[in-house]
């Protein structure tokens, strides 16, 4: 299946090639990193191949009455082309411009507008302009539009915007198609608490939890705890919903993302929910552990779970190739001695004798067993 | 002579970074032609448009002063 993000770059792409978007289906599977690329590097390399005629353009609007030119520019250039001189006029005069336009032609040459080359002119605008162009992207649906913005407005003028925007699934939409992820950040402290609230019932109301989750992942460490919590707050039957779709899309490296950045309260929660401690799920979050050099992240979390959901983590384990099993062990011996001796008391409390022999088997045939110090203290070996 | 592919043509006519380029090379041959060609009509289609959209605009410059302005721009 094709990821959100791919399926962004290829619409983007379209949209500067002037095509319908299924013209571009076959680069649903490429990552979405590549298409970003390639779109990048023509949108500069098209610019440059017709900069001099771009030029003129704006050397003639310069000529002109603003009147005058904001007729041309929504009669004659029309909205892709007024989007590429747009970057080529002073920021002072695309302003004044601006103000001649009407908002529904500005939201359209806003859609063909590069941010990259436009920075200088829309942090110029005044905050008026952008919130009613807001309004219009957010009638289009054009989340990909208003998250190319995030990083080329001021942060007064970033502010305004969103807090203008009512909806708190816009917001959701929008973030998750933020380009730079550190931007992220500054959009997710204006948001008050009750707003990341609203956010994160908009996940559970829209389906829309793979995006929720995605900027979970990308944004700081503090701020990942807040949201986290906020996750972990909500009813149990909306968590089990947050599993399942977890499980259906393998979305574990991001929920082992969020939880391990909740407070313990809400981690014990979490991982002792009955939809996360069934097996299959509990084979996929291991599996994902392995696959994504997470251990770490998941071991203290093992560690918050019923006795009965240890062993069958322990079962689950035991059954792993030894490659994963070395992993685990890595991410143990990795862990300070005092995180591997309190969860080595915990695994002697829980998990039965025979499965800590077994584990010391496998860690005698790869030559290991050195390494299981803690745990031998603890079953008093 | 065999005609040149898509690729060839857009390498000459329209040269695109490294980064961009990763994309192209990554592609089955058949979508990087269609790829290209597509990125071909629209650089052609660009061009149209910025011309007409000059000669146009220069409409738009009272006629007494069309040829000062031409000269302006295009010298």
């Amino acid at each position: 299946m094709a990821s959100l993000e791919a399926r962004a770059e290829t619409i983007k792409l379209a949209r500067l090639l002037g095509q319908p978007q299924e013209n571009f289906d076959y680069l649903l599977e490429q990552p979405a990193e590549l298409t970003r690329a390639f779109r990048e590097g023509l949108s500069d390399a098209l610019f440059d191949q017709h900069r001099q005629g771009f030029e003129r353009l704006a050397k003639l609007s310069g000529l002109l009455p603003t009147g005058i030119t904001a007729t041309l520019a929504s009669t004659l250039l029309g909205a892709t082309m007024s989007g590429r001189v747009a970057g080529e006029l002073p920021p002072e005069r695309a302003v004044k411009l601006a103000k001649k336009l009407d908002v529904t032609f500005l939201t359209r040459v806003c859609v063909e507008l590069d941010p990259r080359r436009a920075e200088p002119l829309i942090k110029q605008m005044p905050a008026d302009i952008v919130i009613n162009v807001g309004h219009g992207l957010v009638e289009r649906e054009d989340y990909i539009t208003m998250a190319r913005f995030v990083g080329a407005l001021p942060q007064d003028v970033l502010e305004k915007t969103i807090n203008a925007i009512e909806s708190d699934e816009v917001l959701l939409r929008v973030g998750f198609f933020v380009e730079n992820k550190s931007q992220l950040d500054a959009v997710i402290r204006i948001l008050d608490e009750s707003r990341l609230r609203g956010v994160i019932q908009a996940a559970t109301d829209h389906d829309l939890w793979p995006e929720a989750l995605s900027l979970v992942t990308e944004i700081d460490d503090d701020l990942k705890g807040q949201l986290g919590d906020i996750v972990a707050g909500q009813d149990e039957a909306v968590l089990d919903g947050l599993a399942d779709v977890a499980q259906e899309q393998q979305l574990w490296a991001a929920v082992l993302i969020a939880v391990a950045s909740m407070n313990a309260e809400n981690q014990r929660k979490v991982v002792n929910l009955p939809s996360v401690t069934r097996r299959e799920v509990l084979e996929s979050v291991i599996a994902t552990a392995h696959s994504q050099q997470m251990w770490p992240q998941l071991l203290p979390l093992i560690g918050l779970m019923g006795n009965k959901h240890q062993q069958t983590v322990a079962e689950i384990a035991l059954e792993q190739d030894p490659a994963m099993l070395d992993s685990l062990l890595d991410a143990f011996t990795g862990m300070p001695e005092k995180t591997q001796t309190r969860l080595g008391k915990k695994a002697a409390e829980h998990i039965p004798q025979k499965t800590y022999e077994q584990l010391w088997g496998i860690a005698v045939a790869a030559g290991r067993q050195a390494q299981l110090k803690a745990l031998d203290d603890a079953y008093g070996q | 002579m065999a005609a040149a592919s898509n690729f060839d043509t857009l390498k000459q006519r329209l040269p695109l970074n490294e980064d961009a380029m990763t994309l192209l090379h990554s592609l089955p041959k058949k979508e990087r032609e269609k790829l290209c060609a597509n990125v071909l009509s629209a650089e052609k289609e660009q061009g149209e448009r910025v011309d007409q959209a000059i000669e146009g605009a220069v409409r738009f410059v009272p006629a007494p002063l069309r040829r000062r302005v031409r000269k302006l721009l295009f010298d």
